[in-house]
């Protein structure tokens, strides 16, 4: 049997359309290729020190 | 592809030709993200699209700049009803290659026509103003707004469950799975959508059924199949013996019934037929003015008939008086007026007119102390149709001019007249 109220809190409300550019800026775009640049860089700056 | 270092463009070699750094991890990261969007096309193509949303969010989060991937799951929620998410995939692919790319075309679509993006933004308005309804508990409200949102929204999938789901709460069934049914259409990978449709069925079910058992007719029907069940169990218990009494009362039955409609029922039936035929018979002679010839079984033993003298007109001519001086005339005694009137008819049908003559007069004879019998009427009409059948116009005259004097008034009158007009115009 179906909890009304459980099922009930799944519901959110739709994204407005004046949130749009909020949110926009607001998603976290960070992908697999920046954390690999990230990752790269970090082993530059680890092999520069070094030297 | 391009390199993550230097963003040169890469080629088959494992290094890349401009600034020489290993892209062994690179390639494999970008052939993850385009498998999930392989896949997610597949999802896509079998109406999956929560399936094929997980599948580019994934292809996403390997490859952001994954142009197609994020076009496809803006068109996602284009058709489930997210637009404003749309809107912001499309618009962010668009900054990722503003050149050669399909979001231009669909973000064009929207801005061509403003009352587009008006309907988009009420029907977004309306559904969480339905939400914030449903969890204050004002379901009737949250259903209006409801039904508001997926009238401008018709691919509104979160509106559609909403109902669904209130529908199920309320214990209307039919019209849960009619809203669920809707966006199971739009996204038949919903998992909420396929346990609600499950339990609206479920509960669906159970309601027709618990209604069939207290409906009469469900009722009388179990009845009769158990009385019957219980019938056959008895016949197999205790075979024919037991079954034979019963035939036998069957069949004395329905013969009682047969000796009842033979000999109480049909009788009577067959009395108001022939009232009833008698009735009409009798009508019918009324209204066409045939005097009435009464079936005899047994014809009375003929009297002997005495001829009335041949000077019968001169008679009627003479003292005005007929009856007066026939009825001096011998007549038999225990002569019977009515059988010899039916003698007369039957010698009427037989075209024997002086015979039929003769029988008439003697009923004039017998009925002259009443004159207003129909036996009477009869008689004088048959005497004035046999002296016109056999020629003697003036003494049918005489008879006619006697029947309008003693019945003024009467269909009888009429027909005399009739008869009158016809012999003078046959004498002029």
């Amino acid at each position: 049997m179906i909890n009304f109220d459980e099922e009930l809190k799944k519901f959110r409300p739709c994204m407005e359309i004046e949130q749009l550019n909020e949110q926009d800026v607001r998603e976290d775009m960070t992908d697999m290729v920046d954390v690999l640049r990230s990752m790269y860089a970090d082993l530059e700056a680890e092999s520069g020190a070094g030297r | 592809m391009n390199c993550f270092r230097c963003n040169a463009p890469l080629t088959q070699y494992n290094r890349c030709p401009n600034c020489g750094a290993d892209v062994r991890v690179n390639k494999r990261i970008m052939r993850l993200s385009n498998a999930w969007y392989n896949e997610a096309l597949r999802f896509a193509a079998e109406r999956n699209l929560t399936a094929a949303r997980n599948c580019l969010l994934r292809s996403l989060r390997f490859n952001k700049e994954n142009i197609g991937a994020r076009n496809l799951i803006g068109l996602i929620y284009y058709e489930t009803g997210h637009v404003v998410e749309a809107l912001n995939q499309w618009n962010i692919s668009q900054t990722m290659q503003p050149v050669v790319n399909p979001a231009t075309r669909y973000l064009g679509e929207f801005s061509q026509d403003p009352h587009v993006l008006e309907k988009v933004r009420q029907s977004v308005s309306k559904y969480n103003t339905a939400v914030n309804f449903a969890q204050q508990n004002n379901e009737d409200l949250a259903v209006i707004q409801l039904n508001k949102a997926v009238s401008m929204n018709s691919h509104m999938v979160d509106a559609f469950k909403l109902l669904g789901l209130i529908h199920i709460k309320r214990k209307e069934y039919g019209k849960a799975r009619r809203f669920l049914r809707r966006a199971y259409q739009i996204d038949n990978g919903d998992p909420d959508t396929i346990l609600y449709l499950r339990e609206a069925k479920a509960q669906y079910t159970k309601a027709v059924s618990e209604l069939k058992q207290q409906s009469l007719f469900f009722r009388l029907r179990y009845a009769w199949n158990a009385k019957r069940a219980k019938a056959y169990e008895e016949f197999d218990e205790t075979g024919f013996k037991k079954a034979v009494p019963r035939i036998l009362y069957v069949l004395a039955g329905m013969l009682f019934g047969f000796l009842a409609a033979v000999f109480l029922v049909m009788p009577a039936r067959q009395r108001l037929w022939e009232n009833d035929y008698h009735d009409r018979e009798l009508h019918l002679y009324q209204t066409l003015s045939i005097p009435k010839v009464t079936e005899v079984p047994t014809p009375a033993p003929t009297p002997s008939i005495t001829p009335v003298p041949e000077n019968f007109a001169d008679m009627v001519l003479g003292n005005g008086d007929v009856f007066g001086s026939i009825s001096a005339l011998a007549v038999p005694e225990g002569a019977n007026a009515e059988s010899i009137f039916n003698q007369g008819t039957a010698a009427w049908e037989t075209q024997d007119y002086n015979t039929c003559k003769t029988c008439m007069q003697q009923v004039l004879v017998l009925q002259d102390a009443t004159r207003d019998t129909a036996t009477y009427m009869n008689a004088l009409y048959y005497l004035g149709r046999c002296y016109e059948e056999t020629a003697e116009s003036d003494k049918a005259l005489v008879v006619y001019t006697k029947i309008k004097e003693l019945y003024p008034g009467t269909s009888m009158e009429e027909t005399a007249d009739y008869h009158i007009g016809t012999l003078s115009n046959a004498v002029g």
